[in-house]
């Protein structure tokens, strides 16, 4: 099921399984689901699955990825691994970390 | 030159690893740093605990300060923690004052043993009862009040005060309208009975005349009935229009007098009236003060057994020589020391009917307090208690005397 990304940027056909750690409701925590949601719609149309934690509820489910700060979103697949730790009001910063967007240089 | 490789391999590795630490490491303080974050995972003893930094809370505070209940959280012994700003309005105070009292210094005498219940049912859950609380200007008003604990292992308990005065007055308005349905009936029951009885007899002179003076009585009565609730209504509104001149007390109350002479000498009451020698001028409509005052002395006379005294009194107030205060005292059923602040209380009159012998709504009570309000006075009444006789007293700003022309002149341009 999984497929391996060769150009960074993702396979128009690949699954992407993105899992977003959470507080409850804080304002960062509910900027972040909908900043990552306004993202993928545009990116990823159609080919992602989004899965929202809420570690207020269950703190246990943050030992899987070691998470410290939240909200943190993680990028399971495709391969490789990322975690993009903030509420992703930052657009090229986390395409950047998605590897949807090359690094810009400067 | 194998292992050398290796190593070679292994360090590299090593690096990517160790670089890519450090990157995390750097985008977590980036991300702090930059206020996008607002929650962390601490770890103690294995045991995860989500820590939320101050400020992230604060849409629930914002919806918890707006709400329309007061809100307040209690340590264990019952002082406040945090209360917000509509429990502070309920309570008459200023933002930031319940902080640190006691709950229960709030709650009337009365409502302590339930209110001691309701903490108790806090701690087993949550529960809720029907409290008297009492505002810092001494009033008391009817609340819910609905219990919680916060947390699973604190004692901090959650309390909601929902305000119940609105159901109550509404509840006030219905008793009130039921009082005055019976009251009305009270008056028209007669004068059917007249009509039959001007049926029956005929036209036998005498009679006649005794019936129609009975309807006459009966019918003047609910006029005034309907005349009364008529003008509370356009006071309440703002409707009332005051045609206001200068005007001497001792000729309102003369005419006061007039009007209710009827019904003070049916009742066979005995008057003593005290009036000024000089003039006592005040702004005024003069027969809006005459209302003022004819409800007073219908009122005394109503209330007080046939052959009572009924004094009336007007005089400088000694410690303000700009304001006039006419009384009205009689001799009669008096007012218990809880209902007095109530008596001018247009809906709050029906309730207390019941238990009253005489009844009545006191409408023309409210009317008259309403109407001395308009004129920039006050009406206040006093009571040592029931039997022992009522005063209503009237204060009124007086005009300056004669006077007032010659200072006009002093101060305008020359």
């Amino acid at each position: 099921m999984s497929s391996k990304s060769e150009d960074g940027s993702g396979k128009e056909t690949e699954l992407w399984e993105l899992r977003l750690y959470v507080a409850g409701q804080t304002p960062k925590s509910l900027a972040a689901i909908n900043n990552l949601k306004r993202i993928c719609e545009e990116k990823l149309t159609g080919r992602y699955k989004i899965e929202v934690l809420d570690l207020m509820q269950n703190p246990k489910l943050a030992r899987d990825h070691q998470i410290v700060a939240i909200p943190t979103l993680v990028k399971q697949l495709p391969e490789p691994f990322r975690k993009i730790i903030g509420d992703l009001s930052n657009r090229e910063k986390t395409l950047v970390g998605l590897q949807l967007l090359e690094r810009s240089e400067n | 030159m194998k292992l050398e490789e290796k190593t070679y391999d292994t360090l590299r590795d090593e690096n990517a690893a160790l670089r890519r630490r450090l990157e995390e490491a750097e985008e977590m303080i980036t991300a702090i740093s930059g206020g996008e974050v607002d929650a962390f995972l601490v770890r103690n003893d294995g045991d995860e605990q989500v820590l939320v930094l101050d400020g992230a809370d604060r849409p629930y505070r914002l919806i918890i300060e707006k709400m329309q209940q007061g809100a307040v959280t209690l340590t264990a012994d019952g002082a406040i923690a945090y209360a917000n700003g509509r429990l502070h309005d309920l309570l008459a105070l200023e933002e930031g004052l319940l902080v640190g009292s006691r709950f229960a210094s709030h709650v009337t005498d009365a409502a302590v043993p339930l209110y001691h219940a309701l903490m108790e049912s806090a701690r087993n859950g949550g529960g809720e009862a029907e409290l008297e609380l009492r505002r810092s200007d001494g009033s008391v008003f009817p609340a819910l009040v609905t219990s919680a604990r916060l947390f699973r292992h604190t004692e901090i308990i959650c309390l909601i005060v929902t305000d119940l005065s609105l159901q109550k007055a509404d509840r006030q308005k219905d008793e009130f309208l039921a009082v005055l349905a019976h009251e009305i009936r009270n008056y028209l029951a007669p004068m059917r009975n007249g009509l039959q009885v001007l049926n029956l007899i005929g036209s036998k002179a005498e009679d006649v005349a005794r019936v129609r003076q009975m309807m006459g009585n009966q019918m003047e009565s609910l006029v005034r009935l309907v005349d009364d609730l008529l003008d509370v209504a356009r006071v309440t509104q703002g409707k009332i229009e005051l045609r206001k001149e200068r005007t001497d007390l001792s000729a309102v109350v003369l005419r006061a007098l007039e009007s209710s002479r009827h019904i003070i000498e049916e009742r066979k009451h005995q008057l003593q009236v005290e009036l000024p020698s000089e003039a006592f001028p005040v702004e005024a409509d003069l027969l809006r003060l005459v209302q003022v005052l004819t409800n007073l002395l219908n009122n005394a006379a109503k209330y007080t057994p046939s052959g009572g005294m009924i004094r009336v009194s007007v005089r400088r107030l000694p410690d303000r020589p700009n304001r006039a205060a006419i009384r009205v005292s009689d001799s009669g059923v008096g007012i218990e020391s809880e209902m007095l602040p109530r008596v001018f209380d247009l809906f709050a009159q029906a309730e207390a009917g019941s238990s009253r012998a005489e009844g009545g709504l006191g409408i023309g009570l409210t009317l008259a307090r309403r109407l001395a309000e308009l004129h920039g006075g006050i009406l206040e009444a006093a009571s040592e208690g029931p039997g022992r006789g009522s005063s209503f007293t009237v204060e009124l700003p007086l005009l300056p005397g004669p006077k007032a022309d010659t200072s006009r002149q002093d101060t305008s341009h020359s």
